[in-house]
């Protein structure tokens, strides 16, 4: 891949889904770890979901920041109708797996009467794979063509 | 139906004192890697923007874009 004819948006979504996989990954080991071990109470949970949000963000400024320095002059560019159109697609397909997993978790709340950790914890889940999915369909679109 | 839609803009260019990509993005208004997406067939660009190349090459339409249906 020659990465001149790769569009600073490719690189970022790039970017983005490292992070957010790796962020995540994370967290909900440390929070299984805590089920596991039945250590893990409520303020424990918001503590790890906080840090999770916050080190998410620092690793985006920064990260963003080094992807748009290493081209200043790509990152610059206005986004075009490609990349508005692979967003559009990608926001699509995001949204049913989003709408999926909440239908899903809600059944689940019903059914199992699942405890407020168990449920926030899913529903956490929910928007981590819908985003995922977000960017994994805009990379696919990138490299694929369309 | 599955269709494919050649181009001729990489030859257009040449016979355009060699015009670069970039330069045809900036007229045209799009990101030279979504040119370079397009002289690879792989992007189809909105009928605006096919017009726009047109345009700037000073050719019909199906002098840069053709389409070919397969059945």
């Amino acid at each position: 891949v020659n990465l001149n004819n790769v569009t600073f948006k490719e690189k970022s979504t790039w970017v983005s889904l490292v992070i957010m996989l790796f962020v995540y990954y994370g967290y909900f080991s440390r929070v299984l770890d805590g089920f596991l071990n039945n250590s893990l109470n409520k303020g424990e949970n918001v503590g790890l979901f906080i840090g999770a949000v916050v080190v998410l963000v620092i690793f985006q400024v920064v990260f963003q920041i080094i992807a748009a320095l290493s081209n200043v002059k790509d990152a610059d560019q206005p986004t075009d109708e490609r990349d508005r159109l692979f967003a559009v697609k990608a926001g699509n397909a995001s949204g049913w797996v989003l709408s999926g997993c909440v239908l899903t978790i809600a059944l689940l709340i019903f059914v199992e009467d699942l405890n407020s950790i168990w449920a926030a914890n899913l529903l956490v889940l929910a928007l981590v794979i819908s985003q995922v999915v977000c960017y994994i369909v805009t990379l696919f679109y990138y490299r694929r063509g369309y | 139906v599955k269709a494919h839609i050649s181009n001729n803009i990489r030859k257009l260019r040449f016979e355009n004192d060699e015009m670069s990509q970039q330069a045809l993005a900036d007229v045209v208004g799009v990101t030279r890697q979504t040119v370079f997406a397009i002289e690879k067939s792989k992007y189809s660009p909105s009928l605006e923007v096919a017009f726009r190349i047109a345009e700037v090459f000073e050719v019909p339409l199906d002098e840069v874009f053709q389409y070919t249906s397969k059945r």
